[in-house]
């Protein structure tokens, strides 16, 4: 364990002074900023009764953007890099067992993931309460989702990493894992949307001269838009945003509308129950990358 | 005399796609404490895997090994606690001054922190990098990087100190100054084990070999005993400077078997089987030939390399 703490005490300097870190810190501040300036420029009317929640449903798909990319940046070369330089050949000639070294850079990680995000929630939180009420629920509920914006950045690092040990070259990781970065956060939604429209088809064309009441007409657009969101779905499954996206709103939905009047509110339990598969697979994928990162390290030869 | 690192058909093999490569091949070792023993071998004898294998970096294929009584693959860990290693192609973090990569070292080896101080700048002393310990390892040259490599292994104060090619980039001073410490190393009861095949460097400092050529070891043994050996098989050199008589001399030996003259410069070089010695002074008496003086040569390390690795005497 001494080891272990060893390791991630030197990680998380170096993770704090590198440039890509700050780099990324930054963007993400300005994106913060950039969040809260629109919020300020519109109209009470148009954010609605919960300011908080709207104004964080802007901040996290930012914070969805910008997480996973902190995870590949630093995972790409946690190993490989070492490697590179001839670091890994002193580190392991010492008294210490290879698990430590990635236990050390996985635990520095998510030590400097977690104050990231949770800092600069608390931060953006506090500021708001000097200008709207916010409420415990509200509360809880954004600082659920910076836990999960937290694992979503940890399931990135988890890939990363896997590359980073099973790469030898550094540019062969990092490219595996932007690759990765880009083609789920970016690639996927719109790959998605177009295989729907290809197996759906186009929307039901309804002529004006047809007889069709409004409540059918309102019945066939729902029925090709339940088709369509179920294959946008299905090909969404394989992306970790989409999971933090449908966990992120469905936390964010307080209330839903029943028979088109009613209102039942939506307490965190029910809306974290609801997103049980989501949550498992964002605790399941570092699992298995953390898992198969020490595999192959520990077994790994390096002559 | 206490064998410190044995190893018992110690065998590599490394496999891919491409196929099987035996990099060491039934290895059987011994060597002793307080000596300087020089693994000696082209790139690609097996030196590198040879030594990773004694400290755990990578596992035999089969056979064992023990290191100063631990077996190279069960207590490796602890190998790496007596063992310091400057391995091949190692690196420093560049960012860190030369101080911050040693201390993050010593703490791995969970040296007190409040010794930790002391004895960096003691070892930074000895390579003569005190005076650059605040200094940002990026600005260093290769020497400089190479002599914190050595600091880094002499850190834990180790019994056995094995460097893989440690003179590579260093400066004939700086060979100097690494001969110097490798000495006050061995003088304090310590074995050091060098891997090289710049033996022109090392070969005075170290007095135990390994030769070892496609994986396997074609010899080993203490350096004197080495060259005894060579010199009972061989033969023995003599070089001789005359006065008087040399085209006589040559003649006279020019029908003799087992016996080979050679012109260099103003000396006569003979190589011979042992015990020729007597007819040599046979022929110079009768001959009445004036010789100024007899030098009887041992072969060196190189030599002796050469020799063992090729099958036969060929000249360095």
């Amino acid at each position: 364990m001494k080891n272990i703490l060893i390791v991630a005490r030197k990680e998380i300097i170096d993770v704090l002074r590198s440039k890509r870190f700050i780099a990324l810190i930054s963007l993400f501040i300005i994106f913060y900023i950039a969040g809260l300036s629109f919020i300020f420029t519109m109209g009470s009317e148009n954010i609605g009764r919960r300011p908080i929640i709207f104004l964080f449903s802007n901040l996290f798909n930012s914070l969805g953007f910008i997480a996973p990319l902190i995870g590949v940046v630093i995972g790409f070369d946690a190993i490989s890099g070492e490697r590179e330089r001839g670091t890994l050949k002193i580190l392991l000639s010492q008294p210490i067992y290879r698990d430590d070294i990635v236990n050390g850079k996985i635990l520095a990680f998510i030590t400097v993931i977690s104050l990231s995000i949770l800092a600069a929630t608390s931060i953006s939180m506090g500021l708001f309460t000097s200008f709207i009420n916010i409420s415990l629920d509200d509360i809880l509920r954004i600082l659920l989702i910076a836990v999960f914006a937290i694992l979503l950045s940890i399931a990135y690092y988890s890939i990363s990493l896997f590359f980073s040990i099973h790469f030898r070259k550094t540019t062969h990781s990092a490219l595996a894992s932007i690759s990765l970065w880009i083609g789920l956060t970016l690639i996927l939604p719109i790959l998605a949307n177009i295989i729907a429209y290809s197996i759906v088809g186009p929307p039901p064309q309804i002529n004006p001269g047809m007889a069709v009441q409004p409540k059918q007409r309102f019945r066939i657009f729902r029925e090709y838009w339940n088709r369509y969101q179920a294959v946008v779905r299905s090909i969404n499954f394989f992306s970790l945003n989409y999971h933090f996206n449908v966990i992120a709103r469905r936390l964010l939905s307080t209330s839903i509308i029943i028979t088109g009047r009613s209102e039942r509110s939506i307490g965190i339990i029910d809306s974290l129950s609801q997103s049980s598969v989501n949550i498992s697979i964002l605790v399941v994928v570092p699992i298995i990358f953390f898992l198969l990162s020490y595999i192959i390290f520990v077994r790994k030869e390096e002559k | 005399m206490n064998i410190v690192i044995e190893t018992e058909n110690l065998t590599k093999i490394f496999s891919d796609r491409y196929g099987k490569v035996t990099a060491v091949d039934n290895v059987n070792l011994k060597i002793p404490e307080k000596t300087v023993t020089g693994l000696i071998g082209h790139n690609g004898a097996g030196k590198t895997t040879l030594i990773s294998m004694l400290v755990g970096l990578i596992l035999p294929t089969s056979g064992n090994g023990r290191v100063l009584g631990y077996d190279i693959v069960k207590e490796s860990f602890k190998i790496r606690e007596k063992v310091g290693l400057l391995p091949e192609g190692f690196g420093f973090y560049d960012h860190l001054t030369a101080y911050k990569n040693l201390e993050y070292i010593a703490l791995l080896n969970h040296i007190p922190q409040e010794k930790i101080k002391n004895i960096i700048e003691e070892v930074l002393e000895e390579v003569g990098l005190k005076k650059y310990m605040h200094m940002s390892v990026k600005s260093f040259s290769r020497g400089m990087k190479q002599r914190l490599g050595i600091a880094q292994a002499l850190l834990k104060n180790p019994d056995i100190l094995i460097l893989d090619e440690p003179t590579a980039g260093i400066d004939p001073e700086g060979a100097l100054g690494f001969k110097n410490l490798i000495k006050k190393f061995v003088n304090n009861g310590k074995t050091v084990l060098i891997s090289t095949h710049l033996l022109h460097e090392l070969g005075d400092i170290c007095n135990y070999a390994i030769i070892m050529k496609n994986g396997r070891v074609l010899s080993q043994g203490y350096i004197e005993d080495l060259k005894n050996r060579y010199i009972e098989e061989y033969g023995h050199v003599y070089l001789l400077k005359f006065r008087e008589g040399e085209e006589l001399f040559i003649k006279g030996m020019k029908d003799k078997d087992h016996i080979r003259v050679e012109r260099r410069n103003s000396y006569i070089r003979i190589y011979s089987k042992k015990d020729v010695i007597d007819e040599i002074n046979e022929i110079i008496k009768s001959d009445k030939i004036l010789v100024e003086e007899i030098r009887y040569i041992k072969p060196s390390l190189e030599k002796l390399f050469l020799y063992h690795h090729f099958g036969k005497v060929v000249e360095s």
